[in-house]
């Protein structure tokens, strides 16, 4: 996980997320309000690319995600998303890029985590991809449990992110409820005693005119 | 958990109207702070780098990179392209480097990618371990604050209303009026 940081007012900082060899990123970084973030990657054509996004803490825990092609198409748009998923084969080579948006809220930053993937993933030692001949039992099976570990991996993930987005919530509340319970407290007494004393108040008013009408 | 991250930074040229390939004199300040807010790494790197650091302690790191360059406040509307690529866990390992110094096989390689697979599994269900119980903690304190102030503020009631009634019934008796 890691924070970006946010642009100056003079510069524009473009992230761009190497693909070379490594088959993508992941980055849970903080979007201020009214700001938009985007990253570049610069993929090949006919590769098929994936993006998760989620956030985890913030508002309502919605944003506004877009992709674009090299050739400035929005290949993806959403509005107000908690979480969604995209896969895209590309057509064209050259710099694609996404963004995020909170440009409709006014005060509260979000925290926005995002897998992006690309391609295939490389095997671990260069020259493992030129295999001429199958692979043996042994190699599959570890390629099979490979995978499926990664699969373990991914929604680990997702419940990392869930936990820290329930939590978030959590210790809102509980600090919601400390400072509502004090606030009423000093309520209850500041309404109680203005009562007594504006109870007061009028009787004491009238007290000349009650002894006017008397005598 | 290990992290590994590094990057690489290229400036825009104005008049060429395009990034240059490598940006020498530029230098970039990783900072890494822990979920405590205490700082991990601060480090000054030159216009590439590469730093790694590993986690003590579960929770959410904060990482910061800021370019140091004065150079840059000079132009206006100026642009810094950033390539970051930032890896953690089994993903920071270089397998290439792991098969060379100690020797391994193919398989046997691929059976250290699984073993490492497993390991940081078992360190992501321990972090949820932890968790749970940080999570239950901070729910039962809530339940406990709502409990204790509903009670707390039926007795503030009751014993406002006495007060005031016993305030108010000794005012009028002293104005006669009762």
């Amino acid at each position: 996980m890691g924070r970006a940081p946010s642009p100056a007012a003079a510069l524009l900082l473009l992230l761009l997320l190497r693909a070379e060899r490594l088959r993508g990123a992941e980055l849970t970084f903080e979007l201020p309000d009214s700001a938009r973030q985007c990253f570049h990657e610069e993929v090949e054509q006919g590769v098929r690319l994936s993006l998760d996004y989620q956030v985890i803490t913030g508002g309502h825990y919605d944003v506004d995600c877009y992709m674009e092609d090299p050739l400035g198409n929005i290949i993806y748009r959403e509005t107000k998303k908690q979480y969604d998923s995209f896969t895209y084969r590309t057509e064209v080579k050259g710099v694609y890029q996404f963004c995020f948006s909170n440009e409709f809220s006014t005060f509260s930053h979000k925290t926005v985590y995002f897998d992006f993937q690309v391609g295939d993933e490389p095997p671990i030692l260069p020259d493992m991809g030129n295999k001429v001949t199958a692979l043996t039992q042994m190699e599959s099976a570890c390629v099979t449990i490979h995978e499926a570990l990664k699969t373990v991996i991914d929604s680990q993930t997702h419940y990392r992110l869930r936990e820290a987005q329930d939590r978030a919530r959590a210790e809102d509340l509980n600090s919601r409820v400390s400072y509502w319970s004090i606030g009423e407290t000093i309520a209850l007494f500041v309404v109680s005693f203005s009562q007594v004393l504006l109870l007061k108040s009028f009787f004491t008013e009238k007290r000349p005119a009650h002894r006017a009408v008397h005598s | 958990m290990r992290l590994g991250g590094n990057y690489r930074t290229q400036m825009w040229d104005k008049q060429k109207e395009a990034f240059l390939p490598s940006t020498p004199g530029l230098g970039m300040h990783v900072e890494v702070k822990d979920p405590d807010g205490k700082v991990v790494l601060s480090r000054q790197y030159g216009s590439e780098g590469r730093f790694t650091f590993t986690s003590h302690t579960p929770g959410e790191h904060q990482i910061c990179l800021h370019s140091n360059s004065t150079r840059m406040a000079l132009f206006a509307g100026g642009k810094l392209r950033v390539h970051l690529d930032i890896q953690v866990g089994e993903h920071a390992n270089n397998y290439p480097e792991i098969a060379a110094k100690d020797k391994l096989t193919e398989l046997q390689l691929r059976a250290r990618q699984l073993l490492d697979q497993v390991e940081q599994i078992q360190k992501e269900q321990d972090y949820q371990r932890y968790r749970e119980e940080r999570f239950r903690l901070t729910s039962e304190s809530t339940n406990q604050r709502v409990l204790w102030w509903s009670i707390a503020q039926t007795v503030i009631l009751i014993v406002t209303g006495i007060w005031q009634m016993r305030h108010l019934k000794s005012f009028f008796e002293a104005k006669k009026l009762v």
